[in-house]
């Protein structure tokens, strides 16, 4: 079973680049989400997408302009489910350019779960759909 | 007793049941086969393959005075939808960050 996701990316634009569009608010909203993002381990912000979905992270772990993890935890309209998960970024330099590779990964329900009995794929068939309209 | 009902995150939360799914992914196994390779009780043992049951990770089959159990896709498909989602996401959102990027460059 294929738990983790993975993709290789590569950008004709220098890592120093990269870095600042993964790691400035500003740029970062530009392409993945409105967020409250510092470059600070431990600092705790979130994303928020269109339609008001929040995701909580963590900044884990900082290599200045070459990785960066934060935690990635999503949780379900009703507060009741949260599944956890990772987000790994790491950059090189490579034919000028820059290869980034993206590694989303230990998707875990937390320890705090109290159990309930809608199923996850109707939370996220809703999902999909709001973020599809 | 019955089965609580868990969805696939819970079920895959638990070490003993990762490794049931890990030895029935070789091959088809009694409850008894499995039993052998854990220290806990039968019972408890037929209790957890009951939740991967109810949760769609295996199929449980009297075959004389045997069950066996083998492993089956529906619960790994749910969780695959929900990892197969971000994994659509990210496409499009590292799409986005390229165009950003390339429109940048040209200014």
């Amino acid at each position: 079973m294929n738990k983790e996701i993975i993709h290789r990316y590569f950008f004709q634009q220098s890592p120093a680049e990269v870095w600042d569009y993964l790691t400035r608010p500003e740029l970062l909203e530009q392409w993945l989400m409105k967020t409250d993002f510092q470059l600070r381990i431990g600092h705790k912000f979130s994303f928020i997408s269109k339609y008001q979905k929040v995701t909580s992270c963590e900044v884990l772990e900082i290599v200045p302009g070459k990785f960066l993890s934060y935690s990635w935890t999503v949780q379900d309209p009703d507060k009741k489910t949260t599944v956890d998960s990772k987000v790994h970024w790491t950059l090189s330099e490579k034919d000028g350019g820059t290869e980034l590779f993206l590694e989303h990964t230990g998707f875990m329900l937390s320890e705090d779960f109290t159990a309930h009995s809608i199923g996850w794929a109707n939370c996220l068939n809703s999902l999909e759909k709001n973020l599809k309209s | 007793m019955s089965t609580p009902m868990l969805d696939v995150f819970q079920v895959i939360a638990d070490p003993s049941r990762r490794q049931m799914m890990h030895l029935l992914s070789k091959d088809s196994m009694t409850i008894n086969e499995l039993a052998e390779n854990f220290r806990m009780s039968r019972p408890a043992v037929s209790k957890h393959l009951k939740i991967m049951q109810s949760a769609g990770f295996i199929s449980i089959i009297d075959i004389g005075r045997e069950r066996h159990c083998t492993l089956k896709q529906d619960g790994f498909k749910e969780l695959q939808d929900f990892i197969s989602y971000f994994d659509k996401f990210w496409t499009g959102r590292l799409q986005q960050l390229e165009r950003i990027l390339n429109q940048r460059s040209k200014k």
